[in-house]
């Protein structure tokens, strides 16, 4: 359906795609993942002529979009974009911002427009806003209109640009829904995203983009559980791993407890298992670590989410003399009691004069 | 975190309402070491607005009955969430305690 050939893209002396080659066949539906500033959201940009690609040959459905003489507005027909910040029409109503595409460029009449509008509502959850205006609707319910919107134009494949970013945590599933509702009905989908459950759950294949070119391609299973390249390895371990050194026992713990929560956020855990690891974070450190470390040294804590088992591991590495906190004996055992009772499978082992205390949640 | 007093001659309610860690704890103690400058029969913590407890703030709730019960009063905890419960479940601290549940998560 879509035949990529050594695409580059530059602004001014900024090289931001060197040699992109890929192919999107009908049906597919292709996350595209990597660290911020990588060329991603360029690269779904240049699928549909927003940015003009500085060379390469993009062809679609036999046809090379790069030729002069192209029918841009016809090609983008075949081409919805769903953006991040919605780009609804803020005067029209949810109706008038379905509706307006298939009057003007299709040339449906109105009445045809308005019961597939409606019925497209429908399939997004809402029908109860077709009059509301897009300043009167949430962050979730704006973005679902924008799908609604897209697919009105009844496109052959939609081009996501993060369409969760600019929404709270709230409502990214919502959006999310829909999305994966479009993919289990056929749809061809590209999708730029930072939802990683999402990227490996929906999609059939899998870019991770970096250094301006699609630098591994594979199955969800292939990229996310068995990555071959290098730097595609680094950046799915740092999604599942979360590293903090702590020198001293006047450590700054709510700095600590945000980054604890953003990564949970990331791995949309439930609260009270976000509850239970700052808590354990927090006795461990304060009252079992911290006190016994000598000046100079300091705790590493990692934690890791194992996305399979649904579990946390925390683990603390302390240098010094062989010391399993949960062994001490102490008339103030409160720490330790909690510690005891909310983590399982702790463990402690002493190699090269570093102790290491694992457990999980 | 929050603190929130009220007074009925020798009775006092301390309601907590966020945090209570290893921070916070500072905070509670310091205010407990006020309340306790005169005689008080009943001090009552109101746990309803917090939402999370470590043994940092276990610790103030210990030594807060230890005192009450020298000058001769007592002291109970309300209206905990269930997770806070849990926490002074685990530590023994429920069954020293009188708990009066409220029906809330």
């Amino acid at each position: 359906m879509i035949t990529v050939e050594r695409l580059s893209k530059n602004f001014g002396g900024l090289t931001v795609l060197k040699d992109i080659n890929a192919q999107i066949n009908k049906g597919e539906v292709i996350s595209v993942i990597g660290p911020s500033g990588t060329g991603k959201s360029t690269f779904l940009r240049c699928l549909n002529l927003l940015e003009t690609p500085s060379g390469g040959r993009i062809v679609i459905d036999g046809e090379d979009i790069l030729q002069k003489g192209v029918n841009v507005p016809k090609l983008r027909q075949k081409m919805g974009m769903v953006f991040q910040s919605f780009n609804l029409y803020e005067h029209l109503n949810v109706m008038g911002n379905i509706t307006l595409g298939p009057i003007k460029l299709r040339g449906w009449t109105k009445q045809n427009a308005e019961e597939k509008a409606a019925e497209l509502l429908k399939m997004v959850g809402l029908s109860e806003k077709a009059d509301s205006y897009p300043d009167e609707l949430s962050g979730g319910q704006k973005q679902r209109v924008a799908i609604a919107r897209c697919l009105a134009m009844e496109p052959e494949i939609i081009l996501f640009d993060e369409p969760t970013s600019a929404l709270d945590p709230t409502m990214i599933s919502e959006v999310l829904a829909v999305i994966r509702r479009l993919a289990k009905g056929g749809m061809t989908m590209a999708i730029v995203t930072h939802e990683m459950d999402f990227a490996r759950d929906v999609s059939t294949r899998v870019f991770y983009m970096d250094e301006g070119v699609i630098y591994e391609e594979g199955s969800p299973k292939d990229i996310f559980e068995n990555p071959q390249k290098e730097k595609t390895r680094a950046f799915i371990h740092h999604l599942r791993t979360l590293k903090h050194e702590v020198s001293s026992q006047h450590f700054d713990l709510y700095k600590l407890n945000a980054e604890i929560e953003a990564f949970c956020a990331k791995h949309t855990i439930d609260k009270s298992a976000v509850g239970t690891i700052l808590l354990i974070v927090e006795e461990v450190l304060v009252n079992m670590l911290l006190p016994r470390k000598k000046e100079g040294q300091a705790v590493a804590m990692t934690l890791e989410y194992a996305e399979k088992r649904g579990e946390f591991q925390i683990i603390f590495d302390y240098p010094g003399e062989s010391h399993n906190p949960m062994l001490d004996e102490n008339e103030d055992n409160l720490a330790l009691m909690i510690v005891q009772k909310k983590a399982k499978n702790l463990q402690h082992i002493y190699v090269n004069g570093v102790n290491q205390l694992s457990m999980s949640i | 975190m929050m603190i929130q007093k009220t007074q009925h001659d020798s009775e006092v309610t301390l309601a907590l309402g966020g945090r209570l860690d290893s921070v916070t704890q500072a905070e509670l103690a310091q205010e407990l070491e006020t309340v306790f400058q005169n005689k008080v029969s009943l001090l009552t913590l109101d746990l309803a607005a917090l939402e999370y407890l470590s043994s940092a703030g276990l610790r103030v709730f210990l030594s807060a009955r230890k005192t009450v019960t020298a000058m001769g009063g007592r002291m109970k905890i309300v209206n905990a969430s269930e997770a806070i419960n849990e926490i002074l479940k685990i530590t023994g601290y429920a069954e020293i305690t009188v708990m009066r549940k409220r029906g809330r998560q």
